[in-house]
Formats: structure tokens, sequence, C-alpha cells
């Protein structure tokens, strides 16, 4: 899901940005580490990436709604290549999709914080929670997608009416000023 | 062929012929099938005052020849930073 530049107020961008920033920081230093202890991990990520890159541009057409949609990739590599390294991949796969009219760069903390953080922390922590119990891993990842997906469509949701609700638009001057 | 192989191939066809179908149900149904972030994203900036604006240059607007030259550009510098980390990578030792 992706907001578009010139949507959100200026003061929930740098909101979002900071936000987004804190975990991008904690995934650059969880993938030089894990670079340094297994360096075929490398390939593995640039992998994840273009997967994100090309999940989240995928429109598929639902037609029950008479619309297109596209799922967000990011729970998958969550489970695959861990989450802190998949909100780092996250953020690059959305720089790109800019360049595609998919987001902006002013929005970009706010759509790297709806997909490669609640996205992939709720998938992921899904994923982990089913194979606990015992659920079989297709079962659990398949329900780490769609959790995630759903999430990740709540929190743009929230990010929108954060920035557009005159109530909430006081508490970010709050937070700005 | 493995079971994953197997399964796996046998989604993708599932998918790719569901996807197919649903994209001809909407054609014919006469519905618009726009993309649901534009469909949301408009309703808020309608609601909120606010409207898109284009700061980073779409190469879509290009037409083909911008998603060309633009995947080219973009696969060349991948293709340059991954053969930079090649050694590391397949053999786990450091550059010269």
């Amino acid at each position: 899901m992706h907001i578009s530049d010139g949507i959100l107020s200026t003061q929930w961008c740098i909101v979002w940005y900071a936000v987004a920033l804190v975990f991008v920081a904690l995934g650059i230093r969880e993938i030089k580490r894990r670079i340094e202890e297994t360096p075929s991990y490398m390939p593995l990520l640039a992998l994840m990436g273009a997967a994100i890159f090309v999940i989240a541009v995928w429109h598929i057409p639902v037609p029950v709604t008479g619309s297109c949609s596209h799922p967000i990739g990011t729970p998958m590599s969550a489970i695959i290549v861990g989450p802190f390294a998949t909100v780092v991949l996250s953020a690059i796969a959305l720089i790109f999709h800019a360049f595609l009219a998919h987001g902006g760069i002013t929005t970009l903390g706010a759509n790297t914080v709806s997909m490669g953080i609640v996205g992939t922390f709720t998938g992921y922590g899904t994923y982990v929670l089913l194979r606990k119990v015992n659920l079989s891993v297709w079962l659990a990842a398949g329900m780490a997608g769609f959790i995630g997906d759903i999430l990740c469509y709540l929190t743009t949701a929230m990010e929108l009416a954060l920035s557009i609700n005159p109530g909430f638009a006081k508490l970010g001057g709050a937070i700005d000023g | 062929m493995d079971n994953f192989i197997r399964n796996s191939l046998i989604l993708l066809v599932v998918c790719t012929a569901v996807m197919c179908v649903a994209a001809y149900a909407g054609y014919v149904s006469g519905a618009g099938m726009e993309g649901t972030d534009g469909i949301v994203e408009e309703h808020a900036a309608s609601t909120g005052g606010f409207e898109a604006v284009e700061i980073v240059p779409n190469v879509g607007a290009y037409g083909d020849m911008g998603e060309y030259v633009g995947f080219t550009l973009a696969g060349i510098i991948a293709g340059f930073i991954f053969g930079y980390f090649w050694i590391d990578i397949k053999e786990g030792g450091q550059r010269a």
C-alpha cells in the first residue's frame, strides 16, 4: 500500500521517517552481523529484495470489487531473511517503487512503517506463533502473509486518518512543535 | 522433480489462471479495475484537502522506452554491485 507525495502533512511525514529510521538502522546492523557470519546471506537478501520489489507493485485484479490490489511480500521475506533485514529491503524497494509512480520520497517513512515494519513484524510474529502450535509451514506462512497484508493496509489507513483528521492533526502539530 | 517443486509449479499455474479469469471477468463486467491504492488515496486526499504531487520522475511517464531504459540501468548497476561482491559471496574471502 503506497501513499504518494503530497498526501500526508509535513509533521506526519517527519514522524514516520523518524520511526522508520530507527528500524532501518537496526536492520543495517543485523545485515552486517549476518554477512560477516555467512557471506552467502547477501545473495539471499538480494533475492528477497527483488521479490519484495516485484510483489508490491504486482496489481492483481479483484473482480468482486472491480479494482486491482497488490500483496506486500514482506512477511515472506521476514520468514526467510529475518524481520530487521526485511525492513531495510523494504525501504530500498520503496525507493525504486517511487520511480514507478508507487509511493513517494516524502512518504517513504510512512510507507516503510506500514509495509516494512508493521507488515514484516506482524507477519513474522504470526508465523513464529503458529509454528509453535505445530501448524504446518505452508499454513503458518500463508496466515503470516494474510495477517501481514491486512495489518499493513490498516496501518496505511491509520496514517492517512492521522494526517487528514483535524483532531489527530492537532496531535501531530504537538509532536512537531 | 521433488514434491516442493511440483507443488510450487501447481500453485503458480493455479494463481496465474485465477488472475487471468479475474482480469477477464473485470473486463467483461466493464469495471474500471483501478488500483486500490489510488482509489483510497484519492478519497483521503479529497477529504483532507490534499493533492498528490510528483516529486520523483515516473519512468512510466516516458512510455515503454522509459521503463526499458530504467530497468536496464537498474540491472546494470545491480550487476556491477553484485560482481564487486562476488568473491566474498562465493568464496567467503576478502577482495584483494
